[in-house]
């Protein structure tokens, strides 16, 4: 009998207190902290030049094999040339920031891709950096 | 003539605007207990989804059977004997308290039959189970009407209604309150109002019966426990009587949506019945013992006071 008054009080607060879910397009939520969204790739804040280096150890841990780049040497010192992630097959799941040693990429909170086409999910290299902008912590944005 | 019609037609009303705010207040409070929206359509809150709600059904399907239409006539037809005030009854009779229950267990049966119908014989079966399990349950509501019978004296609501002027009867009779509450709150458990129950209705219901059929049946699961709430506020909490300075219809809509609530979020807060197990034991357990101790209470205290001048 005792969880049946408590659950009817507990019903009964709730009425007054103001609902979890949102009506998505009208009301917008702030997106949680450390939630996963596109992966970009990191500026070096001086020379503002790509960190990463090419060494390809986030393409070899992807389970998912999204991850394709391309690295040349330049005077002696390896320099990333191409690099392309399929949104289409990522998962999201976070393994490439996690091995990355120069930690190079990021995880920003852009998350909704809704496209009609399929090409559209193939990030190249310039769209990654340009996912800056969804560094920041926001609401749901496009 | 004309009064007859206006008398109609204020019933329809009263019915059909209580019907339209109790389907919105089930999905809202069910939805809202749970930290949840519930209806967002339809303008202002949602308060137009019931409508809504109403057109879908009709757009699948407007075919009704015979126990279909039944059940729709009598849902509407049962609130004719049911004064809701001192002139706003359409048919008199002197034991009227007799004639609702009759009218109840008529809907009571139409609504089985209907939920039991169908050509797989495993469902057939059940109906029997169903019937039985229903009808044991008014045992202890005629027991603990009974004992009201005899302090009141009389069978017509009108009159018990007029014996409360001073008491309610719900200090003299307690226990039966309590045991008209349960089975309010067992009949919103077995016929489910904001989730189906799966003892209660037909296996084949969300295939066959989406269209109009579905949509008597939700009907008629409102209304039986409009009938009921009424019938409890009649009997036990004084009805149309003034309280102090507030008018006594008004305190009827109150009670009646007190009560309405009440047992919304006792069925929120209950877990769902899914075994006839737990039906016999609230029925044997609780509800028949804890009646016939009203009755025999209210035996005794007529013996003590007519036959030995005790009391």
């Amino acid at each position: 009998m005792r969880p049946v008054i408590r659950d009817f009080f507990s019903g009964f607060g709730n009425l007054f207190r103001k609902p979890r879910t949102a009506v998505y397009p009208k009301e917008k939520i702030i997106i949680p902290d450390n939630s996963r969204g596109i992966p970009r790739l990191k500026l070096d804040l001086d020379s503002l030049e790509i960190i990463c280096n090419g060494c390809g150890d986030c393409a070899r841990i992807c389970p998912e094999h999204c991850i394709e780049l391309k690295k040349t040497v330049e005077d002696g010192k390896e320099i990333l040339e191409e690099f392309c992630i399929d949104l289409g097959k990522c998962i999201f799941c976070g393994n490439c920031i996690e091995f990355c040693t120069l930690s190079a990429i990021e995880m920003t909170y852009r998350h909704q891709l809704a496209d009609t086409n399929r090409d559209a999910f193939r990030y190249e290299k310039l769209d990654l950096i340009k996912q800056a902008d969804y560094q920041i912590r926001e609401f749901w944005t496009k | 003539m004309i009064t007859i019609f206006l008398k109609v037609i204020y019933i329809f009303l009263i019915v059909g605007i209580n019907l339209f705010i109790g389907s919105y207040v089930v999905n809202k409070l069910a939805a809202r207990s749970e930290h949840r929206r519930g209806f967002t359509a339809g303008r202002a809150g949602g308060f137009g989804y019931p409508v809504l709600k109403m057109f879908k059904y009709l757009e699948k399907d407007t075919k009704l059977t015979i126990w279909e239409f039944l059940l729709l006539f009598f849902s509407f037809f049962i609130w004719a004997i049911i004064p809701f005030s001192p002139w706003l009854v359409l048919i008199r009779f002197d034991a009227d308290l007799v004639i609702a229950l009759l009218f109840y267990i008529i809907l009571l049966f139409l609504f089985l039959v209907n939920s039991s119908r169908s050509s797989y014989g495993m469902i057939f079966q059940n109906a029997s189970k169903k019937i039985l399990m229903t009808f044991t349950f008014l045992i202890p509501v005629f027991l603990s009407m009974a004992s009201l019978i005899l302090i009141n004296r009389t069978l017509t609501l009108k009159e018990i209604v007029g014996f409360q002027y001073q008491y309610w009867n719900i200090i003299y009779q307690p226990l039966g309150f309590i045991v008209f509450f349960t089975y309010a709150v067992v009949q919103v458990k077995m016929f489910g109002l904001s989730k189906t129950n799966i003892i209660f209705y037909n296996e084949n219901i969300e295939k066959e019966g989406s269209g109009f059929g579905w949509l008597t049946l939700r009907v008629a699961n409102y209304i039986m426990l409009f009938f009921i709430i009424v019938l409890m506020i009649i009997l036990y909490l004084a009805g149309w009587q003034n309280l102090y300075f507030i008018d006594g219809n008004i305190l009827f809509g109150l009670k009646f949506y007190i009560i309405f609530f009440i047992i919304l979020l006792l069925d929120r807060a209950t877990p769902a019945i899914s075994d006839y197990r737990y039906l016999v034991s609230i029925n044997w357990k609780f509800m028949i013992p804890l009646s016939a101790a009203n009755f025999l209470i209210t035996i005794l205290f007529f013996i003590l006071r007519n036959i030995y001048n005790l009391i």
